[in-house]
């Protein structure tokens, strides 16, 4: 058995923000104490861990995970994936469908699964293609997808072009609950872009992705939302116009949510060196006034979950020119330092924090969340809020060298993670 | 004055005093054009390698050229930037470069940037003889030369920069190094190649050619790349002749003395009618020849550095 | 160091100077037999503003002037390998043609032969001069390379370290030769050894 004691716990789902001693037991939340056991009985733990000044929160889950199994073994595995993910504080990553072969059909939703019951340390769900092959031409076959465990359909990052089959697949998924993954741009505004339409576009000569390709999207999605009356989630998305039209949306209570990358959320095309392979991201990083509109969604609740965009990348992919390099920034590691940034400019609270990752994601799947509660599965992560460090790609436990945060100094650091009250994650310190 | 430049990659990094330096450089070097013996064996035993990723007949020669005044050992190599070499990353390529141990790599590519990566890998001086729609140093330089060797000074200069702005690596080039020079630039072209962002280069910014032309000592036009035209950036070539080519009519509006320039290959009947690409405006041939007494000075710079004792020996 | 000068030591004055500029025409132009086919060609950038004064005092003693040209010897230097110079190039003005030319070569100092060896260059760059002459201001010594000057002004006891300085009305001085003290850390070219650290390394 194992005692956490005067650990500051912020539990979102349980509305819990308070000191308090946890015991973990065979996997689960035995209890939780509000003060730490007596001398007598602290002799019946097998281990002690005095976390008076740090945190516990439950274990995060993660929307937009790339574990590069199976089909590109070189970029990430299960194995190391899953790591990145504890250290990160995740205990659970749903995991994107453009693996190859495609996550398109049952008995490749088993072999995701398999694959991460032999290798993964945390949880994984499957996120299922919408079309075969994430061609955007023929509908998948999503009872049976569910019934093998994806937890929802997703375009694949390629927008389906057909608005009718678009519409059918809604239709289709909200028959069996199944949440459907949207990427917010429009192909032929966005064909060649590799910044930002903007200032940086302009001066570096490299094609810009206009903001507008975003805004149009998210219209469409808005509008078959409204039309289907299916769970559309639309992620990621880095644009102001993005938001003005979900708070719209929510407004009018449609089964809209939206997530935004770690990185979007703190960074924007002005902290990006030119021509750094590491800022090569999809969408690009947009302009200040993008990224603050982030953060208002993020304060006021319009954007429901963070998201890493794990997407590691081999240095073959990365010490090209910018424009062959692959986009994506390895995120699982820098996710919470990212939003720790948020809380510590007070853009927003820890337990807002904590529901970005926790509640939030858990609330997009339509799966129940990670809580600190009595009978609760151990799912947990312990955080120093304040500790420094700095971003070193290459100590990362991914096979992903390439962040976009590299050398950038942070302040939160996970120290330890616990799934299935298995420790997975020991940080240093 | 001290050239402190370890690479030539942007217009961006040079300030108007290096400009002028490397002018009064460049002039220099146009007497070596008008002489019987045109080598000098300054860089006797340097290796410049000249590495083209994206065909230019035009400024791979001209680098030749300069480098081979100076006694450089020249190299000319190719590459496909897309199709073939799959596998080896420009980083590859550039420390393959750099066991053959250059003094200086011209780098020219199809891929903004790539310059910039060479030169991080490569272990020696890199000059950007062009990088996608990036910047292109090396014409801007010559465009400089070659106004300021007519009017004297580039200060005070109104300089119209005509065309296809958003494709141009030249225009970023030349708008960057005249303004940094204290000209005032337009850039003029139709919306479609003209977006608003450019607002931010401070230069100002007409659809309009008869206002970019009024009172224009200079006018730089941009070639039309044919895949434009075939791209929907405006309707016909034929329309964009009327409305953005220079003839011999337009360009009354500008001054009695103005120039035209262009940066080569020209579509004449396109952006620039014979009539005035021949014309007694044009300084297009004057822009090559200074084209090599740049390069020729850029090179001499890079690998000069120190400064001069001076007095004895 | 050497036991040399610590101050600035004044071995022609403006009178020695004027003297010495006379008799250095009147050696030339007997050499020469009269300034036919004679050209000046003054070494940028001492030796133009010399050039031109013995250009002035041939015209005066033979009624015609010579020709005069000057050369900029920046791009024949062969400490410019070294990475040495920070090269601040003049223009070269010879606008007439060197074939079947007397050319004097004249520079205000001679110390290592180097500065003439590269003007040699550039001259033979130019056309083929039936011979070349040289006359210098001031001989200071320490040669590196086998020059000897045709024609001197007077030749100055040094040593290494120490800088020959030929000041002139046109560099806004009086005209004089002075010897001053080594500068400090301002080493002659010559006696730098060899910097390149990059390039020796890169080498191996």
């Amino acid at each position: 058995m194992l005692l956490i004691e005067n650990a500051h716990v912020v539990d979102p789902a349980g509305q819990l923000d308070g000191v308090r001693s946890i015991e973990v037991d065979r996997g689960r939340i035995r209890r939780v104490l509000k003060s730490p056991p007596p001398a007598q009985e602290r002799a019946e733990y097998g281990e002690i861990i005095n976390a008076s000044g740090m945190h516990l929160f439950p274990g995060f889950l993660d929307l937009r995970t790339f574990a590069g199994e199976p089909g590109y073994e070189y970029k990430e595995s299960f194995a190391t994936v899953s790591r990145a993910a504890a250290a990160g504080g995740f205990t659970g990553v749903a995991v994107v469908p453009w693996v190859r072969p495609v996550t398109d059909s049952a008995p490749m939703v088993r072999d995701v699964l398999k694959l991460a019951a032999a290798h993964s340390v945390v949880e994984v769900y499957p996120i299922a293609g919408a079309t075969l092959g994430l061609k955007g031409e023929t509908m998948t076959e999503a009872a049976d997808l569910r019934s093998a465990g994806a937890v929802a359909l997703s375009d694949g990052g390629r927008p389906v072009q057909n608005t009718l089959l678009l519409r059918r697949i809604l239709e289709y998924a909200k028959t069996w609950g199944l949440t459907v993954f949207l990427t917010p741009r429009d192909p032929d505004l966005s064909r060649g872009a590799l910044v930002s339409e903007g200032e940086v576009s302009a001066r570096l000569g490299m094609r810009g992705d206009p903001a507008a390709s975003e805004e149009i999207a998210v219209a469409r999605y808005i509008a078959l939302a409204e039309l289907t009356g299916a769970r559309v989630h639309i992620e990621p998305i880095s644009t102001a116009g993005a938001i003005r039209q979900l708070r719209q949306a929510l407004k009018r209570e449609l089964p809209v949510t939206a997530a935004v990358t770690a990185h979007h959320a703190v960074l924007s095309e002005r902290d990006a060196e030119d021509f750094d392979t590491n800022a090569r991201l999809n969408p690009p990083l947009r302009s200040p006034k993008d990224r603050d509109a982030m953060q208002k969604a993020l304060s006021d609740g319009t954007i429901a979950a963070v998201v890493s965009d794990h997407s590691p990348q081999s240095s073959v992919e990365k010490q090209v020119s910018f424009e062959e390099a692959e986009p994506g920034s390895a995120g699982l590691e820098t996710v919470f330092g990212a939003v720790m940034d948020l809380v510590h400019h007070k853009v927003i609270d820890l337990p807002a924090a904590a529901g970005l990752l926790c509640t939030g994601p858990a609330r997009v799947l339509g799966i129940k969340p990670n809580m600190i509660a009595e009978g609760e599965k151990a799912n947990l992560c312990l955080a120093r809020i304040n500790a420094d460090w700095t971003v070193r790609a290459q100590d990362f436990a991914s096979k992903g060298r390439n962040s976009v945060f590299e050398g950038r100094p942070m302040k939160g650091k996970i120290l330890l993670t616990l799934c299935n009250g298995k420790v997975v994650w020991h940080g240093d310190s | 004055m001290k050239f402190n430049h370890r690479h030539v990659l942007s217009m961006e990094q040079f300030s108007a005093a290096d400009i002028h330096a490397v002018l009064d450089t460049a002039e220099n070097f146009l007497e070596l054009n008008s002489r019987e013996i045109k080598k000098v064996p300054t860089l006797r035993g340097r290796a410049v390698i000249n590495f083209f990723f994206e065909p230019s007949t035009r400024t791979r020669t001209s680098f030749e050229i300069a480098g081979k005044r100076l006694s450089a050992d020249m190299l000319n190599l190719s590459g496909s930037s897309s199709s073939v070499v799959k596998g080896e990353s420009l980083v590859d390529t550039a420390l393959t470069l750099r066991s053959m141990n250059p003094d200086i790599v011209v780098v020219r590519h199809s891929h903004a940037g790539a310059p910039h990566l060479m030169a991080r890998h490569v272990g020696a001086h890199v000059i950007n003889a062009g990088d996608g729609q990036h910047q292109h140093p090396t014409q801007g330089l010559l465009d400089l030369m070659t106004v300021r060797q007519r009017f004297g000074q580039i200060e005070g200069l109104k300089v119209a920069i005509v065309g296809d702005i958003l494709h141009s690596r030249v225009a970023r080039s030349d708008l960057i190094g005249f303004q940094k020079c204290g000209a005032e630039v337009w850039l003029c072209g139709p919306p479609t190649l003209l977006p608003p962002e450019f607002a931010r280069f401070g230069a100002r910014m007409t659809y309009n050619l008869e206002e970019a032309l009024t009172g224009a000592h200079v006018i730089i036009l941009l070639r039309v790349q044919a895949e434009r035209m075939n791209s929907a950036f405006f309707p016909t070539a034929r329309e964009y002749s009327q409305r953005y080519g220079l003839n011999s009519e337009k360009l009354k509006w500008a001054r009695k003395d103005a120039v035209v320039m262009h940066p080569g290959p020209m579509n004449r009947g396109v952006e620039i009618d014979p009539s005035v690409a021949d014309g007694a405006h044009s300084l297009i041939l004057r822009q090559v020849e200074n084209g090599v007494s740049v390069r020729a000075a850029l090179m001499m710079m890079l690998l000069g550095g120190g400064d001069r004792p001076r007095g004895d020996a | 160091m050497s036991a040399g000068v610590r101050e600035p030591v004044q071995v022609m004055n403006r009178r020695d100077f004027g003297r010495a500029l006379d008799r250095l025409a009147h050696e030339i132009v007997e050499r020469n037999q009269g300034v036919e086919n004679l050209a000046l060609i003054g070494i940028r950038t001492g030796g133009a503003f010399l050039a031109e004064r013995l250009q002035k005092q041939i015209g005066k003693i033979e009624g015609v002037k010579p020709l005069l040209g000057i050369i900029d010897i920046t791009l024949y230097r062969d400490d410019f390998a070294n990475g040495l110079s920070n090269p601040v190039m003049g223009p070269t003005e010879i606008d007439f043609s060197l074939a079947g030319k007397k050319v004097v070569l004249v520079d205000d100092v001679l110390f290592t032969g180097r500065t003439v060896r590269a003007a040699m260059d550039a001259l033979m760059d130019h056309g083929r001069p039936t011979r070349v002459q040289l006359v210098v201001m001031c001989d200071r010594g320490h040669r590196e390379l086998p020059i000897q000057p045709d024609y001197t002004g007077i030749v100055a006891q040094t040593t290494r370290s120490e800088n020959v300085k030929v000041r002139m009305k046109e560099l806004g001085e009086e005209d004089g030769v002075w010897i001053e003290p080594p500068r400090p850390r301002t080493l002659p070219v010559a006696v730098l050894p060899p910097p390149a650290k990059e390039r020796s390394k890169r080498k191996k």
